[in-house]
């Protein structure tokens, strides 16, 4: 008797000791994750200033007048006209209709 | 067995007993108000171990403004306001001092920020705070003084077209230009984060519920390059200052898709000058200024005569070999009796000549040709007296005389640009019907996608071959008319100039010697990629007014620098053609 009941107790003792050891990992885990976050967010911040401080740096003209001073061509990057697909308004008359009220105040 | 061993096991197993049930029974208890203190807690243990739990913003980048070609023009970082709680700080008096010590400054300065303040929770010590200054509050922190993380918006390129991009405000909203027109796209939604933490205050982990993430606003790619805005830029205020103008604006616009390449506005504080044109905005700052491009409107002058001419031209009014009888001296008397004098007398100017010579009597002469309604729908059908809705805060529709108010001197006045007033975004859009097949594009602000595969639905104002008569007639300007000084070397222009008198103040008649000078062109010839205008208000009638002489030239550097940049050979037929462009 004595010893089945030690062993419930001791069965008891070690599934509660797993279940606090797995407690433990989890809260571990998840404070994890809350400094890896909040690391995380640290870096983007730290890359939003550098992105601004580089676009200062960078800036196209500056860029072109160091060239220029050290002797170099500025070759321009081809930007191709975006040429869109257009349909005309049926009625060319329509384009020129008024939008304004006649009653206007107007002068010369 | 002997008996008394028999009753020692009995006595060990009833004790054994008795302790496994003491234990039970105490585990039991121990378990019933571990669940008593989960299920209600004691006020008492309550107060004593404080709230565990900590709500804390989480701060979201408000979306970028980026150039055509995706280079930053307006983003956002995080920086640190200083502030105190007054109610948990130790010591007052001494505060002061400890935070000068750390952050530099006056403790008098930081005394007078704190004190007014010292029975709330908030005395801001600091708006924004330094990298440095930051460091030296964490390393070594004082209780009750508290960094407050805001965010802060950059400007990387400063000034530079700073009356489109505009500026936010305290609360990181959009006051003016871009920022204010695209506030809804930009704006971005902080998240929220409910966290566990120490004894000491450190975060433990975040509460499985107790997090909602943030969103940064969307990114809005405008359709100014900055490299064409800052040349614009430049060359405009150095104009401005030759002239000693009382204010220079200009626009580069893409003719393929509206897109508003560059926009430049001027003012150059001068006495004479501010009382006309007032901008108590731009005062406090260039970003809170009006745009006058899209606000302001101008007498154009002769740079109105080509959609006249066109306009004429398409209903047969004249055909461009048709000799008129322009005076050889005096001024033309019309059939009203109303004189019209030119700036040079042209006699028997044919109507391609009125053009090129700019003959306001020719005009004159074939505007009386038209009915008073087919002249009020061709400047309608160049969108003049109408906003071109290209989403610019504060556009307006410009001033064009009503058919109810339109009389003899308005026929006769409009098609040489007076007794109208026109913006210089509806001037770019208009001439840009002549750089292409005759048909108007809507301007654009926001650059045009290169997957975009929309159709867009474009007004055909005038006939293919209207718009390239009347392109081949302004391509002569640059080499028989008033566009002669502002020829270019690599590319071949089409444009007309303008010398308009300045409306005074009070609304009646002009000045005398004060003008509005402006030249419009587009380039190259075959293909025109691109329309400038240059509009100088006000320069100074001794150094110079004319526009063909004082805006031309200014026209043509951006039109050469411009169209280098977007690697448009030259078509200019002429040797000397492949100097290089480097101003």
């Amino acid at each position: 008797m004595f010893a089945k009941l030690l062993l419930i107790i001791l069965t008891a003792g070690a599934i509660a000791a797993a279940l606090l050891v797995n407690r433990q990992h989890r809260i571990d885990t998840a404070h994890e994750i809350t400094v890896l976050h909040r690391r995380l967010m640290g870096h983007e911040q730290t890359l939003w200033r550098m992105q601004a401080e580089v676009a200062e740096q960078i800036k196209p003209n500056e860029i072109r007048r160091h060239i220029e001073r050290m002797g170099g061509e500025w070759v321009a990057l081809p930007a191709p006209p975006r040429k869109r697909r257009s349909a005309d308004q049926p009625d060319s008359r329509l384009a020129g209709q008024p939008t304004i009220d006649e009653d206007d105040e107007f002068g010369g | 067995m002997p008996p008394h061993h028999n009753t020692q096991s009995f006595r060990t197993a009833a004790w054994a007993r008795v302790l496994i049930y003491t234990i039970v029974v105490l585990m039991l208890a121990q378990l019933g108000r571990v669940v008593q203190l989960k299920i209600s807690d004691d006020p008492r243990l309550v107060q004593h171990a404080g709230s565990s739990f900590s709500n804390r913003a989480e701060p979201a980048r408000r979306g970028e403004l980026l150039d055509r070609r995706g280079r930053l023009i307006a983003t956002s970082t995080l920086g640190y306001r200083l502030f105190v709680d007054p109610q948990v700080v130790s010591d007052l008096a001494t505060l002061p001092v400890e935070l000068a010590e750390r952050i530099g400054g006056d403790p008098v300065d930081i005394d007078r920020a704190i004190l007014p303040r010292r029975h709330t929770r908030y005395a801001v010590v600091s708006e924004l705070l330094e990298d440095w200054q930051v460091d030296a509050i964490r390393k070594s922190p004082i209780r009750g003084v508290v960094l407050q993380p805001r965010l802060v918006r950059h400007y990387p390129h400063g000034d530079l077209a700073a009356h489109i991009v505009g500026m936010v405000g305290y609360d990181h909203v959009g006051l003016g230009g871009a920022e204010h027109l695209f506030d809804n796209r930009l704006r971005q939604e902080d998240g929220k984060l409910r966290y566990l933490r120490d004894v000491r205050g450190r975060a433990l982990w975040i509460e499985l519920d107790g997090y909602q993430p943030s969103r940064e606003g969307d990114s809005v790619r405008l359709s100014i390059d900055l490299v064409i805005q800052e040349s614009v830029e430049q060359r405009l205020r150095q104009a401005v200052k030759e002239y000693n103008a009382g204010g220079g604006r200009m626009v580069v616009l893409d003719v393929h898709t509206g897109e508003i390449l560059a926009m430049a506005d001027i003012l150059n504080p001068r006495e004479g000058w501010n009382e006309i044109t007032e901008d108590p905005g731009r005062m406090i700052h260039p970003a809170l200024g009006r745009n006058r491009c899209a606000t302001d409107p101008y007498e154009p002058g002769s740079t109105f005569k080509p959609f006249v001419w066109a306009a004429a031209t398409e209903l047969g009014k004249a055909v461009p070999e048709e000799v008129l009888p322009t005076p050889a001296h005096g001024k033309h008397r019309t059939s009203r009796g109303r004189f019209i004098g030119d700036a040079f007398n042209y006699a028997g100017a044919t109507w391609r000549e009125v053009l090129i010579k700019s003959l306001n009597s020719g005009m004159a002469i074939v505007a009386e040709r038209m009915t008073p309604h087919e002249l009020q729908h061709a400047v309608r059908r160049f969108g003049f007296g109408a906003r071109t809705n290209s989403g610019i805060p504060g556009e307006t529709a410009g001033i064009v005389t009503t058919a109810r108010r339109w009389t003899h001197h308005s026929q006769t006045s409009v098609p040489m640009g007076h007794e109208i007033a026109v913006t210089p975004l509806q001037m770019v859009r208009a001439f840009s019907v002549i750089a292409r097949d005759g048909t108007m594009p809507p301007l654009r602000i926001t650059a045009v996608s290169p997957d975009d595969d929309e159709f867009e639905i474009v007004h055909r104002v005038l006939s293919e071959s209207a718009a390239m008569l009347t392109r081949e007639i302004l391509r002569d300007v640059m080499t028989e008319g008033t566009g002669r000084r502002a020829k270019s070397d690599r590319y071949q222009m089409f444009a007309k100039s303008g010398t308009a008198q300045l409306p005074r103040r009070e609304g009646r008649g002009y000045y005398d010697n004060r003008y509005v000078s402006s030249f419009i062109a587009g380039a190259p010839f075959e293909e025109p990629r691109i329309v400038v205008l240059c509009v100088m208000d006000d320069p100074d009638a001794k150094i110079g007014y004319y526009g063909g002489a004082i805006a031309g030239p200014v026209v043509r550097d951006i039109i050469d620098e411009a169209l280098t940049y977007l690697g448009v050979p030259p078509d200019q037929p002429r040797p000397d053609r492949d100097r290089l462009v480097a101003r």
